[in-house]
């Protein structure tokens, strides 16, 4: 697509602040300055949104394979990969590794040998890696 | 929902208030206050005994779907508690929980005008300088509020606690709501929740009653940075007076972008502020237990809107824009609690 996703939302985003929300007042303009600020949001994060998701469930995937392998009881089998690369699909893998991941994290918390700290600070480099990557600009931390 | 009109406003009063004639209602606008409750203000007008009365109102109504479990007889009950208790809050006039008159419960309370809530224009740099006042006012009110005895207040309203078990009923609370909003796994909530368990804060020093929401945005001040009045306490509750410092110390709703806590003040002028208006001392490891009970609070209210949002053939845009801006900041605030950033 042609202008980019990206390009047209940050666009359209402007374009109610400067334009459209001048004229409201009230309850109408706080509405069309928010919808301008997630307009700048998903600008932010569309194009990027897959490549985050592929990367962060290889390493999900990692974490929970090693923490199967410790703890048989706890994971039975891996979720399947997502079978193609839309964001949905991709989201839908991921939500299934990270449930996974908590109950792995709650067995390494109660492990406390080295090979079980070594797997917790590794789910916790993931976790600050993924809330990292998701950093909105317009967020206050 | 249906929109509520002049007209109906006005034949609504006529039968409730038997006692006023000529009633006028005008300029009946919604304002864009409270996420979990719709919000508007009108101009009043009628006669009664002592003569003519012309008055700005403001009006709140319960949608079918909020972020908060809470009810118009809950807010309405906890301002009145702390009306003319040292504490600044709008009169409130008149309760109607039947919610076949205006399609939801309402409350009407008296509109204090001419005055400022933007959590966002004191961000601006002519306000750098009324910051401190801003300060004085939004600790000082928390403080006293903190110093209420809850014996003397009239809380029968609320659910019971105790100093004793306050923390974990507010963790089991907040734990539960993030169950029922279901949105998907929260490896980092959890983990924090585990942490929590494992890590009790002390009792209470006392039992208080907790406004729920005391940040910047919930209150009215004037042109010199003085505080007018504490706005929205739907969350009102028998709690931790360490819960309102710590909500007021979130660093999703530090709208500086920077160390100033709730946009308005460093962390230790904060708390200066706090321990000498309410008397009370800050232990800072319970304070630090509640800011992280207080961020597992935040996602909760944040995903319980996502499910509103979803839920509602009318979604309120607030709820969607919240969960977008704010769920990753709330995560990234536990990781700084727990010392994982």
């Amino acid at each position: 697509m042609r202008p980019t996703v990206a390009a047209a939302l940050a666009d359209f985003a402007g374009k109610l602040r400067r334009d459209i929300v001048p004229q409201l007042a009230g309850f109408n303009a706080s509405n069309a300055g928010m919808m301008a600020e997630m307009l700048d949001m998903a600008a932010e994060q569309w194009d990027t949104a897959a490549d985050k998701l592929i990367g962060e469930n290889v390493r999900l995937r990692d974490v929970v394979r090693r923490g199967a392998v410790m703890f048989p009881h706890v994971v039975n089998a891996l979720p399947p990969q997502a079978g193609d690369w839309r964001v949905s699909s991709l989201q839908a893998e991921n939500e299934a590794l990270r449930e996974m991941l908590i109950a792995v994290h709650v067995a390494v918390e109660l492990a406390h040998d080295d090979e079980a700290a070594r797997l917790e600070a590794d789910i916790w480099a993931i976790l600050r890696d993924g809330v990292e990557a998701r950093r909105i600009v317009s967020a206050n931390f | 929902m249906k929109p509520i009109t002049e007209d109906d406003l006005a034949r609504y009063l006529a039968t409730r208030m038997t006692s006023w004639s000529g009633i006028r209602i005008s300029n009946l606008t919604r304002l864009p206050m409270g996420a979990s409750r719709e919000t508007f203000r009108f101009d009043l007008a009628y006669s009664d005994d002592e003569g003519r009365h012309e008055d700005k109102i403001i009006l709140r109504r319960d949608p079918p779907e909020s972020n908060v479990d809470s009810d118009r007889q809950h807010e309405y009950n906890a301002y009145r508690a702390v009306y003319q208790r040292g504490i600044p809050v709008p009169r409130m006039i008149l309760l109607e929980e039947d919610p076949r008159h205006f399609d939801g419960a309402i409350s009407l309370a008296e509109d204090l005008r001419g005055y400022h809530n933007s959590e966002y224009q004191i961000q601006e740099p002519q306000w750098r300088a009324r910051l401190p006042k801003l300060a004085e006012g939004l600790w000082t009110a928390m403080g006293k509020l903190a110093a209420l005895p809850c014996d003397d207040l009239d809380v029968g309203f609320m659910k019971p606690s105790s100093a004793a078990t306050t923390a974990m009923q507010e963790l089991d609370y907040w734990e539960a709501t993030l169950d029922a909003a279901n949105l998907g796994p929260e490896p980092i909530a959890r983990a924090a929740i585990r942490w929590m368990r494992q890590n009790p804060p002390p009792p209470a020093q006392k039992l208080a009653m907790v406004h729920g929401d005391f940040r910047a945005g919930n209150f009215l001040y004037d042109d010199a940075g003085e505080l007018i009045a504490v706005l929205d306490w739907e969350m009102a509750h028998l709690g931790d007076p360490l819960e309102d410092l710590a909500w007021s110390m979130a660093r999703v709703l530090s709208f500086g972008k920077d160390e100033r806590r709730s946009g308005v003040a460093p962390r230790a002028d904060a708390i200066r502020i706090w321990q000498s208006a309410s008397g009370l001392t800050v232990d800072p490891a319970a304070l630090h237990w509640w800011e992280l009970a207080m961020c597992i609070k935040g996602q909760a209210i944040w995903n319980t809107g996502v499910a509103a949002w979803t839920k509602s053939d009318d979604p309120q845009i607030i709820y969607a824009y919240a969960a977008w801006w704010l769920h990753n900041s709330q995560d990234r605030a536990i990781l700084e609690l727990m010392g994982k950033l």
